[in-house]
């Protein structure tokens, strides 16, 4: 027999029904779908990924299907789409078409055409699929590289967390689309493409999520479960992956998705300046720097990609800010 | 008792170095665990208790340092200083190394039970995770083998459908069943000695009863030895084969458990076990010690309970005892650290009682009593200094 078997704790029994629901991720989607804003936040996001998501499978698709060359897009043949990047043979296709409500426009063409006769909807809607991943895959890099620079700082204090946070304020100290600038510029050796752009906004977020987690990491390591983990002979970089990162995580994961929204926002700006996503990618950043030209003749071009960049924001902000509350335990319905 | 002991611990001192100056935590204390033995380690917060526990892993964070002593186990050397050709203390040749400390000290030989059951486990893992990892860790186990011996062990200390709870996160459990997950744990390696470091304080009083039966028959099932650290004498009366009484940083006294109950030959003790609450006192029948422990920053001269000992009389502020045989009981030694037993000859019974406050009819007011006796310290202070 068991020892200890048949004597139960007097408070035994089984999961508290409280406790379960105050956590999870079941929990906090109901609680971010309980909040308006934060809810409609999450619609755009939903239908931005789901958009950039389908342009992404259907490239590759079209590649598998009719070689590595392709550029045919399964979308084109639907008769709202045209193709995002190729330009239509002279005489074909009508450039700066204004958007169909206008006296001149037609439902082909249902935001109008660039000035080079691609259909802008088609631009607009591709244009996702770059802002997305840019923001993802930059506040990624952020996020990683701050996590282990910030865990590590906190965990082991002392000389390394000297080190490492002077040089965190070092990248801090400087303006950031300067930084990125001359870094894009400097590793390109002087062809910027979104590569370099993605990589460089990256690297000016670690300090900020550097800083975040190093905060959390400080009040988790003198958790018992830590020392229990010292005392079992666990290594210490276990302890920092298994232990330390997981339970410091909660704030830093907020910041992302608020962070997504400003690197959008900040790799338009780059694509705009000409040191991001190059022609003919259709990009939101550089569709506006296309269309500042014709700002007197067709205000169209600047105000859909204006309006995406706009709408995308503000979705991942609501979001994250609904997303903060749930998470939070001090707000209560 | 001739066999070897498992733990020999001589003269171990741990400091803490602060910008207020050096704290001495733990001041030079001595103990052995033998092969099966349950032993105490007894006193207020803050005597070093804790502190004493995690030097024997080399667990000692910044700004604390082990600085003197030495820690054998099974015969090899935890921690050991020796005096190079130079003059100056060297660690021993023969001390393990952090890596050796770490794979096969910490958890596999040297397990550790932490106070607070509710902080000790990861929130964020399942309570199975857990202990599957910590088996996996310390023996070569295959995968599927390591998840079932976690069921057995979950199973051995008592946890009821073990295969179900293994999934349930630590959030899930209550207090009790989660001190009793901490204990698979410490058990789970087979370890020859567990560093039990106030188990049962968080626990109400009727888990309390249970964990400790629970302890009792693995002990006997696995002849574990036990450091059972805690302030609070009933368990140790319930649980532990010998005792040491720590007092600020040093053991004062040293004897097997009914000995150390019914023969107690240090005052503070004595104090100890007045101050225990018991079914047949009242409140105002019980004999609080006077006064607080003074911090170990700047430890009053002489004996160092002697600000609030009853029994302090003018050599004390004047002796430090150190910790001799003043009886034997049982095989062991009885030690204690007070110089009114003969073994010192002192001058002991010559010298005039001390008034600190400490003595007698109590009838001064609490506040009085607490300034008499931090008077006494500095005049103690000032008196050693010339």
């Amino acid at each position: 027999m068991a020892i200890g078997e048949g004597q139960m704790d007097t408070d035994a029994g089984g999961p508290s029904e409280d406790v379960e629901a105050k956590f999870g991720w079941r929990y906090t989607f109901a609680k971010v779908m309980q909040d308006t804003t934060a809810r409609w936040g999450l619609y755009v996001v939903a239908v931005v990924l789901l958009i950039s998501a389908y342009t992404v499978v259907d490239s590759n698709l079209s590649r598998l299907t009719f070689g590595a060359m392709s550029d045919f897009t399964f979308a084109e043949t639907l008769p709202i789409f045209d193709h995002p990047e190729r330009i239509p043979p002279p005489g074909q296709g009508e450039g700066n078409v204004p958007p169909v409500f206008h006296a001149d426009g037609s439902m082909s063409n249902p935001l109008g055409t660039d000035p080079s006769g691609r259909d802008y909807f088609t631009r607009i809607v591709y244009g996702a699929q770059v802002s997305v991943s840019v923001g993802i895959a930059s506040t990624l890099i952020g996020f990683v590289g701050g996590t282990i620079i910030g865990a590590v700082s906190g965990f082991y204090g002392g000389r390394i967390d000297d080190l490492l946070m002077r040089m965190v304020e070092t990248v801090y100290a400087i303006p950031p689309l300067i930084l990125i600038i001359v870094f894009t510029v400097f590793v390109s050796g002087g062809t910027p493409d979104i590569t370099y752009a993605i990589i460089g906004v990256g690297i000016t977020f670690i300090p900020v999520f550097a800083r975040i987690i190093r905060s959390e990491v400080l009040s988790v390591r003198e958790m018992d479960y830590i020392e229990a983990a010292k005392a079992s002979g666990v290594k210490n970089r276990n302890i920092i992956l298994r232990h330390v990162i997981p339970n410091s995580f909660a704030p830093v994961l907020v910041y992302a998705t608020l962070q997504i929204g400003v690197t959008i926002l900040i790799v338009a700006g780059l694509s705009f300046l000409g040191y991001g996503a190059q022609p003919p990618t259709p990009d939101w950043g550089q569709m506006l720097n296309v269309s500042h030209g014709y700002m007197h003749s067709n205000v169209w071009l600047s105000i859909w990609p204006g309006l995406a960049i706009l709408v995308t924001i503000m979705g991942f902000n609501l979001f994250g800010d609904g997303l903060q509350d749930a998470l939070d335990p001090r707000i209560d319905d | 008792m001739s066999a070897e002991p498992l733990l020999r611990v001589e003269d171990l001192k741990t400091q803490f170095f602060t910008d207020a100056g050096t704290v001495r935590a733990v001041d030079g204390i001595s103990f052995e665990v033998y092969e099966g033995e349950i032993v105490g380690l007894v006193g207020e917060s803050g005597a070093g208790k804790s502190v004493a526990s995690m030097s024997l892993l080399r667990l000692v964070e910044s700004p604390g340092e082990i600085v003197g002593g030495e820690i054998t186990y099974k015969g090899e050397t935890i921690f050991g200083l020796e005096e190079g050709p130079d003059g100056e203390l060297h660690e021993h040749e023969n001390m393990l190394s952090n890596e050796e400390m770490r794979t096969r000290i910490r958890g596999n030989e040297i397990a550790v039970i932490f106070q607070d059951p509710m902080e000790s486990l990861n929130p964020v893992f399942t309570v199975g995770s857990q202990l599957r990892e910590f088996i996996e860790l310390n023996r070569d186990l295959p995968n599927g083998e390591a998840r079932q011996e976690a069921i057995d062990m979950l199973r051995e200390v008592g946890i009821p459908d073990p295969e179900e709870r293994y999934e349930e996160y630590p959030h899930q459990f209550s207090g009790g069943m989660r001190q009793r997950v901490l204990i698979a744990m410490a058990l789970a390696c087979e370890p020859s000695l567990i560093i039990a470091d106030e188990p049962t304080t968080a626990l109400d009083v009727t888990v309390e009863g249970q964990i400790i039966d629970l302890v009792d028959e693995l002990q006997q099932k696995y002849d574990t030895s036990f450091i059972w650290v805690t302030h609070d004498m009933g368990v140790v009366a319930e649980i532990c084969d010998r005792v040491n009484v720590m007092y600020l940083g040093e053991i004062v006294e040293q004897a097997p458990v009914d000995e150390l109950f019914y023969d107690t030959k240090h005052p503070y003790t004595d104090a100890l076990l007045d101050s225990m609450p018991r079914p047949d006192r009242t409140v105002e029948e019980l004999d609080p010690i006077t006064g607080v422990m003074p911090e170990a920053i700047s430890p009053p001269s002489g004996c160092r309970f002697h600000p609030r000992c009853p029994d302090a009389r003018e050599a004390c502020k004047r002796i430090h005892p150190e910790n001799r045989e003043v009886a034997r009981a049982e095989g062991h030694p009885h030690r204690a650290a007070c110089i009114k037993h003969d073994v010192f000859g002192s001058d002991y019974e010559e010298s005039a009682p001390l008034e600190n406050g400490a003595r007698g009819d109590q009838q001064l007011p609490a506040s009085a009593v607490d300034s008499a006796s931090g008077e006494s310290e500095r005049t103690d202070g000032g008196e050693h200094n010339e």
